[in-house]
């Protein structure tokens, strides 16, 4: 925690993010941690351009992963096309990708009883590729759509990973 | 277009199904489907089922297997799925059980015995699938199809993308599989990338088809019927892996692989294609293929599985060399004279027409061979000297009692053919034999021997998860620890898993239990994956008692595995025999037929001939002094000649002293002959009719017995049921009844009344048979009164009642054991102790030799063998000579096979240290014996003035052994020894007392779970005192609703079904004196809590109820556990002397062995 915020305040940009990503995506760090790293109300570097609006708003840890509820259109076919995320419209490009991913079920649900239905399991996600508008980048995202209420979750954000590897 | 799903798992894969086939294909058929595949793993064992199911849908079956694949050097490189090809006269189907049964050979026949697990190599599947040798030219077809998946070799290789691997392993495939038979399978449960049965796996798979110009389909490698069922397939394959979910390294990816519906499959194949880069056209392909592999595999179950069309073994085997049904009407002929010597006039002529009629029955279904292969079983049985007799509804068939396979006269009692086999059943008939248990296993090994192992088979059944199995599975998958679990489990064993929830509500003894579960998160869940668990199979093993019998071609209808006898078990269960047209054999070891066997060798052994027996018997003599007939010249008693009227025997049933004698020993039954008091043979039949669930549940029972006893006037409902009804009083009881009743009222004919009588409580089915009831009966000119009456007797019976015939073929044993302990008890006791049937443990059997007075005769290393004997006591001191049964070495805690072998072959021993040196038995079984009193005799004839007592010689053996004789000072072989006698006993100082008869009986309960020299309850007698308890003996002299205290160990616990559903618990306790029978209503019930089920030693307060002019049982109103003497209602508590602590109280050891926990209801 006191690294990433060391690192803010001179580190250039790529590190900064892959650090502060590194940091972010490890389980081990706590909620308290996120949390007062928050409150120490870092504003500076390229950590915040990308990860801001996790800092500045209050989400939700779920699968050990830090999530947050996010509003997305569906084609008739049921593809995701639009994705509205902290207030801004954005597109999806490419065809997305979809899977479904095991959940540790034994270990997070409280009762697994008969009739439960889906999203006991597994649960449904998407790898899309998305732009605020024609001139932005293309952000990788993973969303996690609950077969039951029909909410949608964003979960990840790629483009760290993106770059690296380019 | 409706999809067909090729690759589908159901429950009866062990540890990987989850749905039942019925459930799987309603699934299919509501969704559009017109077929549907059951491929389980290693087996058909679902497949009948399945089969019957698609028939009743109205869609084809498909049948096939999924089976591990072997390599070169005997390693698992995967698994594939194999389909048959249909419509081929049954080449196909043929070609799939010879294969699965070569999958199975040389497996292992059960967890933790040695085999391999089951797989085929590659050539093998090529060779069946090129069909039988007689057709294989070039031109014929392949009868299977194999289907190359993700869980192949090429499917993995493609997985880890290694596409040269996978081109390789396809190609070496497609070289050795026959031209058509190889398929690729495309499946993708969309899993995460880079996983297996992800899109990427099978865009893969896809490609590689079109590459090789092989065919591809698309399957959903479905394991369960709908997406909630993942869960359950997750626990599966955790208890499966032995392994906790949370460790286990080989989950399914996710939860995708349920029976997907058309529409579903449709997108997959588009979603696949896509990806692909073969767009819709390739979808649509991919479809096309997989209903064009669907159609050459639909089975015609008539055709190609010999669905319904029975099969026994050709004549010549069964011995035959002429028309099987001239056959058995010359054998009938035979069985008359044998069973009927000088039957003449108008009792002939019933007997020819009845026999008339069934031949004409057996005749017309083509029969005859059935019942002469199983008249040749029994034969065979009976050759070797076993006791045999057949049970159930065989008994109504005279041509069985001419055959002599069943032993009850059915003109004498009543029985209707038709309830056995009629016309209109077109299946075959099920005979079950008894047989001894003892001898069970040679019964088998001599039938194979006979019809050869190409014809003959065991059976399978399918154990299915009960709650206590079901808890330990869920515990483990939940990675809970064990000992938790282990409690659980014992508090919910006697719940179904499906009803937990329910249970834990409503059962007082579960108030605990639910408390807990309120309290622990993880409990809830433990209960959730429990009741998934519910019923699903668990694992499959031999069926006890089922033996089937077929000709030549068995082994192409049904596919084998090794069981646990070293005799191949066929894969199909009780349930598909019929279906598959199979002639099913029971044979049942019962141990009570051992126990008779036994006490019969033992009449043998100790009497000196016919006039020995018959004295010692009160056999009756005729007037020229011999004895009866049924009593051989060497004192063989053939118990099937005794007569049936012995006036003993009756009088010892009426005295409810039934231990020991089948069917009638349990507290109910004693109730009930104690009421009933049964006169004759057809009593008897009554009395075990009604003591069942239907009688007892709908009050038949009642009525009947005040009838009997004069009580209420006989109640006929219409004179014309008089005949039919009168040896119940007017009561309908039988089976029997019911038909003749219905042929009286309609004149439909036996035959169709056992067909109404089938459908009666069908909720569907009994309108028209009431409809039909009605109508011939008003046109019969019955009134409406009568009528209505007379349906409503009909409709109460429902499916209760009993067949009488099963009723006879039983009260034939019954009467046999009541025969032998009213004449021979003796050695009758000494089979009941070697064999140990019925629900009580030995030692109560043990205390009803005491209380019968008959001498046990303590162990004792010279005259013990390892068996119960019965042995002459010599008359001494003006008693006369007696017979005592002598107890066993057999039953000695801890004393290896090896050594009771050793002990019993170089018996006479004349000195401990003949007995070392001889018999070779180690220091603790030494040190056991004594203690037990073994060496007593031996001590006594050793001893000066002044013997070492029991203590002394245990305390002896308890030091370290002398060091052994080097061997050159050993004796050599034959070399005797100087008859000195016991110099070791002899000079053994005398220093400790004799052990008390406390300390006695502990040892015994302790090492022979029996408490010999004395009943185990004495040692409570001071506080038994104390708390005023009424001794078992003593009740009969109370009045009717006296309040009592009573005590002893818990014999027996029972649940049966009652009246109006609420659960009764009755429970016997055994105080030395006799056993008390007690009933805990609801209320009582409560009070007990925990204590119903789970103590031992109880004291039980109640009111005393009268049964019977000889019973009486208490009705409970509070329990306590005796062992807990703080928790007793003691008047004066402060007062109680705590017991000293050389006067402690016996406790029973912790050896389940000791108390007859034999829930049953």
């Amino acid at each position: 925690m006191a690294l990433g915020y060391w690192i803010n305040l001179g580190v250039p940009d790529i590190l900064s993010v892959v650090v502060c990503k590194l940091i972010f995506e490890s389980n081990t760090y706590s909620n308290r941690m996120m949390r007062s790293t928050i409150s120490t109300g870092v504003s500076a570097g390229a950590c915040i351009e990308v990860f801001g609006p996790y800092f500045q708003k209050k989400g939700d840890w779920n699968m050990g992963v830090f999530s947050e509820s996010v509003e997305v259109v569906c084609s008739p076919a049921g593809q995701p096309i639009r994705l509205r995320w902290q207030n801004r419209n954005w597109h999806i490009a490419a065809e997305p990708v979809r899977w479904y991913e095991r959940r540790k079920w034994w270990a997070e649900e409280l009762r697994a009883e008969r009739g439960r239905g889906a999203g006991l399991v597994d649960h449904e996600i998407w790898r899309v590729q998305a732009r605020l508008n024609s001139r932005s980048e293309l952000r990788t995202l993973d969303l996690s759509h609950q077969a039951d209420t029909g909410r949608w979750r964003l979960i990840r954000v790629h483009d760290a990973l993106q770059r690296l590897s380019a | 277009m409706s999809f067909t799903h090729l690759h589908v798992s159901s429950a009866f894969s062990a540890h990987y199904g989850v749905s039942w086939p019925d459930e799987l294909v309603a699934a299919a058929a509501g969704d559009g489907a017109d077929a549907l595949a059951c491929t389980d793993r290693d087996g058909l064992y679902g497949t009948v089922k399945h089969v019957k199911a698609c028939l009743a849908a109205g869609i084809d079956p498909i049948v096939g297997v999924d089976l591990a694949i072997r390599g070169s050097q005997g390693q698992s490189t995967g698994r594939v799925v194999v389909l048959a090809h249909g419509h081929n006269n049954g080449r196909g189907y043929h070609a799939l059980c010879r294969l699965i049964s070569d999958a199975h050979e040389g497996t292992a026949s059960g967890r933790g015995a040695k085999g391999r697990e089951p797989g085929v190599d590659i050539a093998e599947i090529a060779h069946r699938a090129a069909g039988s040798l007689e057709s294989s030219d070039a031109g014929s077809p392949a009868v299977l199809t194999v289907l190359l998946g993700p869980y192949s070799d090429v499917g993995q290789a493609l997985r880890h993308r290694r596409y040269a691997e996978a081109r390789r392993l396809a190609g070496r495939w497609r070289s050795i599989m026959p031209a058509g038979s190889l398929v690729l399978e495309v499946v993708n449960h969309l899993s995460p990338p880079g996983e297996n049965l992800s899109t990427a796996h099978a865009v893969r798979m896809l490609k590689l088809a079109a590459d090789l110009k092989l065919p591809a389909v698309l399957t959903n490698a479905a394991r369960y019927r709908q997406v909630d069922d993942a869960a359950t397939a997750d626990v599966l394959d955790s208890v499966r892996a032995l392994t906790a979910l949370a460790k286990l390294p080989d989950l399914q990816p996710n939860g995708q692989g349920w029976l997907k519906s058309s529409a579903q499959m449709q997108v997959l194949a588009q979603e696949t294609a896509q990806e692909a880069g073969t767009g819709r056209a390739g979808a649509v392909e991919l479809l096309a293929m997989t209903e064009t592999v669907a159609d050459r595999c639909r089975m015609d179950p008539y055709q190609d599985m010999g669905y319904k069309n029975p099969v026994v073994p050709e004549a010549s085997v069964i011995g035959i060399g002429q028309d099987p049904v001239t056959e058995l009407i010359q054998r009938c002929e035979t069985g008359i004279t044998a069973r009927f010597p000088g039957i003449s006039g108008k009792a002939e002529h019933e007997l020819r027409d009845r026999l008339a009629h069934e031949l004409g029955i057996i005749t017309r279904l083509g029969f005859a061979s059935y019942f002469l292969t199983v008249a040749e079983v029994s034969k065979i049985i009976t050759d070797m000297g076993v006791r045999a007799s057949a049970r159930g509804s065989g008994a109504s068939s005279l041509v069985n009692y001419l055959l002599f396979i069943s032993h009850v006269n059915p003109l004498a009692h009543g029985l209707i053919f038709e309830r056995f086999l009629s016309r209109d059943r077109s299946t075959l008939p099920d005979i079950d034999i008894d047989v001894e248990s003892a001898e069970r296993h040679n019964v088998y090994r001599r039938i194979f021997a006979r019809f050869g192992d190409r014809r003959v088979t065991l059976m399978s059944m399918q154990n299915g998860y009960r709650a206590r199995g079901a808890v330990r599975d869920a515990g483990l998958a939940l990675g809970m620890e064990e000992e938790d679990i282990s409690g659980i489990a014992k508090q919910l064993w006697r719940f179904s898993a499906r009803k937990f929830r329910e249970a834990m509500e409503e059962k007082p003894e579960l108030r605990d239990f639910s408390a807990q579960v309120e309290q622990n998160k993880q409990l809830d869940l433990l209960v959730d994956v429990t009741e998934r668990l519910d019923r699903l199979p668990r694992h499959i093993s031999m069926h006890p008692c089922g033996v089937i019998l077929g000709d030549e071609s068995l082994l192409d209808r049904t596919p084998v595995q090794p069981s646990g006898l070293g005799l191949p078990m066929s894969q199909f269960d009780k349930h598909d025999m019929d279906p598959m047209g199979m002639l099913k054999l029971d044979v049942l070891g019962v141990r009570m037929q051992s126990s008779m066997a036994y006490a019969v060798n033992e009449v043998v052994r100790i009497h000196s001939g016919k006039a020995a027996v018959t004295a010692a018997g009160n056999h009756p003599v005729d007037a020229g002094g011999n004895g009866p007939g049924y009593i051989a010249e060497d004192g063989r008693i053939d118990l099937e000649a005794v007569p049936l009227e012995d006036e003993e025997t009756f009088e010892l049933i009426r005295s409810t002293h039934t231990l020991g004698c089948f069917q009638i020993e349990s507290p109910g039954q004693r109730e009930l002959v104690g009421k009933m008091a049964p006169r004759n043979f057809n009593d008897l039949i009554i009395d075990i009719s009604l003591f069942r669930p239907g009688p007892m549940k709908s009050d038949m029972v009642r009525p009947f017995l005040e009838q009997r006893h004069g009580w209420a006037p006989e109640n006929y409902p219409h004179a014309d049921l008089e005949t039919v009804l009168k040896e119940t009083h007017g009561v309908t009881v039988f089976h029997e009844q019911v038909l003749r009743t219905f042929d009286v009222f309609t004149g439909c004919g036996l035959a169709r009344a056992d067909e109404f009588r089938r459908l009666l409580g069908d909720e569907a089915a009994e309108p028209t048979v009431e409809e039909y009831f009605r109508r011939q009966a008003m046109d019969r000119g019955y009134s409406v009164d009568i009528i209505d009456k007379i349906w409503n007797t009909l409709k109460a019976f429902g499916s209760f009642g009993f067949c009488k015939a099963h009723g006879a073929a039983f009260a034939v044993p019954t009467y046999q054991s009541a025969w032998l302990k009213a004449h021979h008890p003796e050695a009758f006791l000494a089979g009941l102790w070697e064999h140990d049937p019925g629900m009580y443990p030995r030692r109560l059997l043990v205390a009803e030799a005491r209380r019968m007075g008959i001498p046990i005769l303590p162990l004792n290393i010279n005259r013990s063998a390892d068996m119960y004997r019965v042995e002459r006591i010599p008359a001494d001191k003006g008693e006369p000579e007696k017979l005592g049964i002598r107890l066993s070495l057999a039953s000695i805690y801890g004393l290896s096979a090896a050594e009771l072998k050793r002990i019993v072959a170089g018996q006479p021993y004349d000195s401990l240290a003949d007995l070392r040196a001889r018999a070779k038995v180690s220091r603790p079984t030494l040190q056991r014996l004594a203690k037990l009193g073994a060496f007593d005799e031996l001590n006594q004839l050793a001893g000066r003035k002044g013997t070492a007592t029991r203590a002394d010689l245990v305390h002896h053996l308890d030091k370290p052994p002398v060091r052994p004789v080097p061997r050159r000072y050993e004796p050599i072989d034959g070399q005797l020894s100087f008859s000195l006698g016991d110099l070791e006993l002899s000079n053994l100082k005398t220093c400790l007392p004799e052990p008390t008869m406390l300390e006695k009986v502990r040892t015994e309960l302790d090492l022979l779970a029996v408490d010999v020299s004395a009943h185990l309850m004495d040692s409570y007698a001071p506080l038994l005192k104390e708390l005023n308890v009424t001794a078992a003996k003593d009740l009969l002299s109370l009045r009717n609703g006296t309040e009592v205290l009573v005590a002893g160990i818990r014999v027996a616990t029972q649940t049966p079904p009652m009246r109006g559903g609420r659960r009764v618990v009755f429970i016997s306790v055994d105080d030395g004196t006799g056993c008390v029978d007690c009933t805990f209503f609801h209320e009582a019930q409560d009070k007990a809590g925990p204590l119903l089920f789970g103590t031992r030693l109880m004291l039980i307060q109640g009111l005393t109820r009268r049964t019977g002019p000889r019973g009486m049982s208490l009705q409970a109103t509070n329990a306590w556990d005796l062992s807990r003497p703080e928790t007793l209602p003691l008047a004066h508590p402060a007062e109680t002397p705590v017991p000293a602590r050389e006067q402690p109280h016996l406790q029973l050891p912790d050896r389940a062995m000791l108390v007859g926990l034999n829930i049953s209801g």
